[in-house]
């Protein structure tokens, strides 16, 4: 960032918060804000760095020293971070300046931003219409004009999912490429913290500045990449997947959209090839069956004693069905009926993935199977799952995935979705750029 | 809750559906096998030369060639 921009910072700062004390009230996108922006942003604009100046959000279930990592909970409601994440560490050091804590589904179980104990979110993109979940006042900010970017976690599509509802940018990277130290686990062996920007070249900064190994987190071996300063629009010799399983399970309407954005791919230089998914249909219950016991396992921990209350005498709906859930598969599991089941069901979708990617670069397509619901309005459990449908399959095999605005339907925002190989987030966020401003 | 039950029993539903379909495929039993070429056995433990000596240079207290965590008095 230039002498000029640094000096620019605490404008910056004052005009977010400005935006926010006038619009947020009706989006709900802020469970806190930071009380020492002001000061981290002087201190920033002395520092520099590459993200000087910049401001972040970061979702509530992300440990900012000082401030509530609520995850949008009673439980954790007044939980405050005794430190900051390695992921907020970092971005400290590179000059962000952290705005405050963002809403979420209560303990990101939930794909619609509206099981938060402090509120639904609205999508600023769609009036009415729900901002998508769990990362959704992550998105919501972003969209808003609220922050510069943000930080989410996705551990089915909790970036991704909320990106294309509010027509921003969102990446889950490879499973292990960033440090998971700090954050409040949903299902520890799919959680990923990840970034949410207004566009590819702000997400990819923002993703070699957390990316890389940490001392702290048990986590792949890899030294950070320079993302954003290898990032090209030049698609020749890329081959782009497309599985016709997409077809059967995504509405017309979507299928239209995403169909219009390879076709500008393929003008750009790439070349479409049509590729299989057979067990794609299974990836969300195979998903959810390590959920359960994955999250029932994580909120054991709330028993009322170390943090605050009990879970299960002060959570909502949705996530006390998750721990009921949890439990149950948990004491009939000496049959391996479905944890384990689960488990042999991940291996196959992983090997299936990682076929289909042997054949192609990336594969791209739709986001979610339908558009964002009206807000309020009433959906049985599996009804809400099924918005997780594209997004499962790439925590299941712990693949990158990508969301970038690909154009909209009757107004309301629909992402393209972009997986890669292992570790091969460049590739990734080069057809990201591809896809970008050309909506 | 007043609606516990309620929540129960979509759980079952839930539960039924979701694993219904992974009932269809019939999967192949998987093992992870270990390399056992280093494995120690429990009855030879591997002795760290020099230990003793690392342990002792950083004693806070020390008698001769022991290592002193607490000494009793009388009370």
């Amino acid at each position: 960032m230039s002498r000029q921009a640094l000096g620019e910072a605490e404008e910056n700062l004052a005009r977010r918060f400005e935006e926010i004390e006038r619009r947020d009230r009706e989006i709900n996108s802020f469970i806190e804000l930071n009380p020492h922006a002001q000061e981290e942003a002087r201190r920033a604009e002395k520092l520099g760095g590459r993200l000087a100046g910049m401001t972040v959000a970061v979702k509530s279930n992300i440990n900012v020293r000082g401030l509530r990592a609520t995850c949008a909970s009673k439980t954790l409601e007044n939980y405050v971070a005794p430190y900051d994440a390695v992921v907020v560490e970092r971005l400290r050091r590179e000059g962000a300046v952290i705005l405050g804590m963002t809403n979420m589904d209560e303990f990101a179980c939930g794909s619609s931003g509206e099981s938060s104990y402090f509120g639904p979110t609205e999508n600023p993109s769609a009036k009415g219409r729900i901002p998508g979940g769990s990362s959704s006042g992550s998105a919501a900010a972003v969209a808003a004009g609220f922050a510069d970017a943000a930080l989410g976690s996705d551990t089915g599509g909790s970036i991704r999912n909320p990106a294309s509802h509010c027509g921003v940018v969102g990446v889950k990277p490879t499973y292990g490429l960033v440090p998971r130290h700090g954050l409040i686990d949903l299902a520890m062996s799919l959680d990923q913290i990840g970034p949410i920007a207004r566009d590819v070249r702000t997400a990819a900064l923002l993703l070699e500045v957390i990316a890389g190994s940490s001392r702290e987190a048990s986590m792949l071996d890899v030294e950070p990449q320079p993302y954003s300063q290898r990032l090209s629009a030049d698609l020749s010799g890329i081959k782009v997947g497309f599985a016709k399983e997409y077809e059967e399970v995504t509405s017309p309407e979507i299928l239209g959209v995403v169909k219009r954005a390879l076709r500008r791919l393929e003008a750009q230089g790439a070349e479409l090839v049509e590729v299989e998914l057979p067990n794609l249909e299974k990836a969300l219950p195979t998903y959810y069956l390590i959920v359960f016991v994955e999250f029932f396992s994580a909120t054991r921990r709330y028993d009322g004693r170390r943090y605050g209350y009990r879970i299960e005498e002060v959570c909502g709906e949705e996530v006390l069905r998750r721990i009921m859930l949890g439990s149950y598969i948990s004491q009939k599991e000496y049959a391996g009926r479905y944890y384990r089941r689960a488990l042999q069901f991940r291996s196959l979708i992983r090997r299936e993935l990682l076929q289909a990617l042997e054949e192609v670069d990336v594969l791209a397509g739709p986001t979610t199977p339908k558009l964002p619901h009206r807000l309020g309005e009433r959906l049985t459990p599996l009804e809400m799952y099924a918005y997780d449908l594209l997004t499962v399959p790439a925590n299941l095999a712990g693949i990158p995935a990508g969301v970038v605005p690909a154009g909209r339907v009757n107004g309301i925002p629909v992402g393209l979705q972009v997986q890669a190989k292992p570790l091969q987030e460049q590739v990734m966020l080069n057809v990201m750029l591809a896809a970008e401003g050309r909506a | 809750m007043s609606n516990r039950r309620e929540i129960e029993r979509e759980a079952e539903h839930v539960l039924r559906e979701l694993s219904k379909h992974l009932e269809e495929i019939e999967l192949e039993e998987t093992y992870h096998v270990i390399d056992a070429e280093s494995l120690r056995a429990d009855s030879s433990p591997e002795l760290r030369r020099g230990f003793r000596e690392a342990a002792l240079s950083i004693a806070p207290r020390r008698d001769g060639a022991h290592y002193v965590a607490e000494a009793g008095t009388w009370v």
